[in-house]
């Protein structure tokens, strides 16, 4: 009789486990990998690579990008110098040319006719972080090119070779997100969210910030870049050569690439090391590719913070993105 | 090897199968030696060899002790033993320590070369089982117990691999005895091991785990936040190590009684407690037990004199405190600790015949003011635990006592912090509203009415644990699924290791 009441229990046991498993599984499919799909950016990316987009215009980087670009005020200034085109802003948080890698195969496969890739001192230091999440989520969606991953370390390429039930495991951590927005999409329709919350399919002016600090936040915060801080040095180092990769991919398929060095605050930028600056342009001398700086372009009133611009900010910068689109389109490229 | 890592789960399954197989005591006991010396081995090493020596000297110690028959050459016995149990724990533990305290000092004397410090690996639970070693061999002395006939059986006892990693310091005379007969694998002693197991489970890695990120977050740079962030994190702090410590006791006590073992229980609701005295009745009681028998006790108790009992108290909590890490701040939280004995027991002495200051409150209310003013000691002292820097101890410390609400933003720039920071602070605000509420509710409740004070006391301090054992199948299975469902769903990445390894 004991046999038979251990032999119940075990049974018992297993059942659970097997429903908790089966439970959970539903839960992530249905709720969770969802809302991935409509409120993760990497992922709405991903999905817009894979509507054809030939003859358009992407600018991608990180969020001083996607702060200080307003595509809109760009097509505008292209339909009135005839250009029509369609211009994407692809901005994603804590961009830097490694953690690009992995998209980049989608990215040309969507076949834009430019790529503007905003740049910043940290884009190019010896740091090779990449957010875990980032590469998490991306992991299902692309191919394992074995070319870019010498580039990466052992943990970036265990998080993107993860198996479908590694993944399904991983993709817990958005659980509490994923049933907030599922009650609030229930609860509120769609087109009442704020900016914020359809940021993730925003691809025209994904801006977010908007308040601006106070003068002594900036200096406060300026004194951090102090000189010995986010140095780019001479050497190779792997974003260095993630950003030679991109370029040459881009370019062998016959993708035009333009480089901006992002503008910046004068309270982080009168902070940069000097030879910081010349090993970045040293190096972007070397890429071949066409680069503009405008680095130290605007005062601080179009700053929100030391990094990202403001209303008044992108407004100003974006037409100058234009302006170059359009010298570049006019000289047939 | 973790316990929530596969390969423990094939271990722990083998174990069971080969116990459950081989039915004399003497094969179990086997079994369970070479698998306990396997599970340390895989855990640490070559420090199995250091298990060795211990259980060797303790039991060998045992035996001269008891077979000596003059209490002077007992004492001496006592002595050898104690020192050449005592030499691993402070060399792995406290030569580093010890080097830093030399080195500083003898910049005041004449010329000598800075020690050199040493890249030690600390054995994982050499502090567990040496002070189990250092029980027996004492308990002999005391004439408590009888020495251990079969060395196999006292060396399953100090590697009994459930507490071997960290705790609860199990003695001689709890475990032993159980060896005596052989065990057998029933359906209730597999309920209550998986329900126990189970709960500690939820504790350390959904709870626990799930407070360490924003503990670490606050008190990694806790002189960019004010006092509310400090008291956030001093209360989460207090949650985790609970959560994690007594978690990680569950695990082994879940997982000794499936196998057919009682360990004792090391936590009993010390939340709960009215004073410093019963908080540590109701934490780490094992090692609280220990320090008192084999050290207060020792020193002489409290039986030479009111000024030699504050003293033995002090000295067994800063030893206390030492044993937790070789650092300056876990001697601090163990001063306080004794600080705090001393204050309850001289307050108690001195109030007994003190008239209540206001006669007509209700016992219920008075109880709580008791039990609010004990934590926010007892809290306050895990700050000590906690935060290692002297000058940002001190800084939490006076934002801890001193409230400082200004909510002007923390340093700019940090902005995954500042997300975190503000992402509690918008919802802390929420949950902060609604404690408030919620107490000044339940205190009404309480003055007004003795039944729900009687309900309440009934929740909190029911063994809920063994209820749920106790449950018919069908709703015991449901449990399980829910607490595997939650786990699955709110266990983070990375797990850290259980905190108290470390110790």
């Amino acid at each position: 009789m004991n046999n038979n009441s251990i032999n119940v229990i075990i049974a018992s046991i297993i059942f659970s486990i097997i429903i908790a498993l089966v439970a959970y599984f539903l839960l992530i499919h249905f709720v969770v990998e969802v809302d991935l799909q409509k409120n993760q950016r990497e992922l709405a990316i991903l999905d817009f690579y894979e509507q054809p987009h030939d003859g358009d215009f992407f600018i991608i980087g990180s969020s001083l990008v996607y702060e200080g670009i307003d595509a809109y005020l760009i097509e505008d200034y292209l339909q009135k110098q005839g250009i029509n085109r369609s211009v994407y802003n692809l901005g994603m948080s804590a961009d830097k040319p490694l953690s690009r890698l992995p998209e980049l195969e989608k990215l040309i496969s969507s076949k834009p006719e430019v790529v503007v890739i905003g740049l910043n001192y940290d884009d190019l230091t010896n740091s090779t972080n990449i957010y875990d999440d980032r590469l998490a989520l991306v992991s299902q969606r692309i191919s394992r090119d074995e070319e870019y991953q010498t580039l990466l370390n052992d943990t970036q390429i265990k998080l993107l070779k993860q198996s479908p039930s590694e993944n399904l495991f991983y993709n817990r951590k958005f659980i509490l997100t994923s049933i907030y927005h599922f009650l609030r999409d229930i609860l509120f329709k769609r087109e009442n969210l704020n900016r914020g919350e359809t940021f993730a399919t925003n691809f025209k002016d994904p801006w977010n910030l908007k308040t601006n600090w106070t003068e002594s936040e900036k200096i406060e915060v300026g004194k951090k870049y102090n000189k010995n801080a986010t140095p780019v040095f001479s050497d190779l180092n792997p974003q260095k050569k993630a950003l030679l990769y991109t370029l040459n991919k881009l370019q062998q398929n016959n993708i035009e690439v333009i480089i901006v060095n992002m503008p910046i605050d004068p309270y982080y930028s009168n902070n940069i090391n000097e030879s910081t600056r010349q090993n970045f342009f040293d190096f972007l001398n070397t890429t071949g590719v066409p680069w503009f700086d405008y680095e130290r372009e605007y005062p601080s009133d179009f700053f929100a913070d030391t990094e990202h611009m403001n209303v008044a900010g992108r407004t100003n910068f974006s037409p100058k993105v234009a302006e170059l689109l359009t010298s570049f389109f006019k000289k047939g490229m | 090897m973790q316990f929530n890592s596969v390969e423990f789960f094939i271990f722990l399954i083998t174990v069971l199968l080969l116990i459950n197989c081989l039915r004399k005591s003497q094969y179990q006991q086997a079994i369970l030696l070479v698998t306990s010396y396997l599970f340390y081995y895989t855990t640490s090493n070559f420090f199995v060899i250091l298990l060795l020596f211990i259980t060797y000297i303790s039991y060998q110690s045992g035996e001269f002790i008891n077979s000596a028959s003059d209490p002077a050459r007992k004492k001496v016995i006592l002595a050898i033993a104690l020192i050449s149990l005592l030499i691993p724990l402070g060399f792995f533990k406290y030569y580093n320590f010890g080097i830093e305290i030399f080195n500083q000092i003898k910049t005041y004397l004449i010329f000598y070369p800075n020690l050199p410090n040493l890249d030690l690996i600390l054995p994982i639970g050499i502090s567990f089982f040496t002070f189990s070693a250092i029980s027996y061999v004492v308990d002999i002395y005391r004439g408590k117990i009888e020495p251990e006939k079969k060395f196999y059986k006292y060396a399953v006892f100090i590697s009994y691999f459930p507490h071997l990693l960290a705790g609860p310091i199990v003695r001689a005379g709890q475990f032993l005895p159980q060896l005596k007969k052989s065990v057998s694998i029933g359906p209730e002693n597999l309920k209550n091991g998986i329900t126990l197991m189970m709960w500690g489970f939820i504790k350390k890695f959904v709870i626990a785990d799930n407070c360490a990120p924003f503990v670490n977050a606050i008190f990694s740079h806790p002189t960019d936040f004010n006092s509310v962030y400090i008291i956030f994190a001093t209360i989460l702090f207090g949650i985790q190590i609970y959560c994690d410590f007594s978690g990680y006791i569950d695990i082994a006590l879940g997982i000794a009684e499936l196998i057919g073992f009682h360990l004792p229980k090391n936590f009993f609701r010390p939340y709960l407690s009215k004073n410093p005295t019963e908080f540590w009745r109701r934490w780490n009681i094992t090692l609280s037990s220990f320090i008192r028998d084999y050290i207060y006790i020792s020193l002489g108790g409290n039986r030479k004199g009111t000024i030699r009992t504050y003293f033995n108290l002090e000295v067994s909590m800063l030893l206390c405190g030492l044993w937790h890490g070789a650092a300056w701040n876990f001697i601090i939280w163990g001063g306080y600790h004794g600080v705090l004995l001393l204050f309850h027991k001289f307050i108690t002495k001195r109030l007994k015949f003190v008239p209540k200051l206001i006669p007509s409150l209700k016992e219920n209310f008075r109880l709580i003011i008791k039990i609010l003013v004990t934590q926010y000691f007892i809290f306050l002292g895990w700050i000590m635990f906690r935060v290692g820097n002297l000058s940002d101890m001190m800084y939490c410390i006076s934002k801890y006592v001193f409230i400082d609400l200004n909510f002007s933003k923390p340093k700019p720039g940090i902005w995954g912090l500042t997300a975190i920071i503000e992402t509690i602070s918008n919802l802390g605000i929420y949950i902060g509203i609604f404690t408030i509420v919620a107490f000044i509710v339940f205190i009404t409740l309480v003055l007004l009415n003795d039944y729900w004070m009687q309900k309440i006391t009934y929740i909190l301090t029911h063994d809920w644990i063994q209820n749920i054992a106790s449950l018919p199948l069908k709703y015991w299975s449901a449990y399980l699924t829910i607490m595997i469902f939650i786990l699955l769903c709110c266990t983070p990445g990375a797990s850290p290791e259980f905190i108290y390894y470390q110790f």
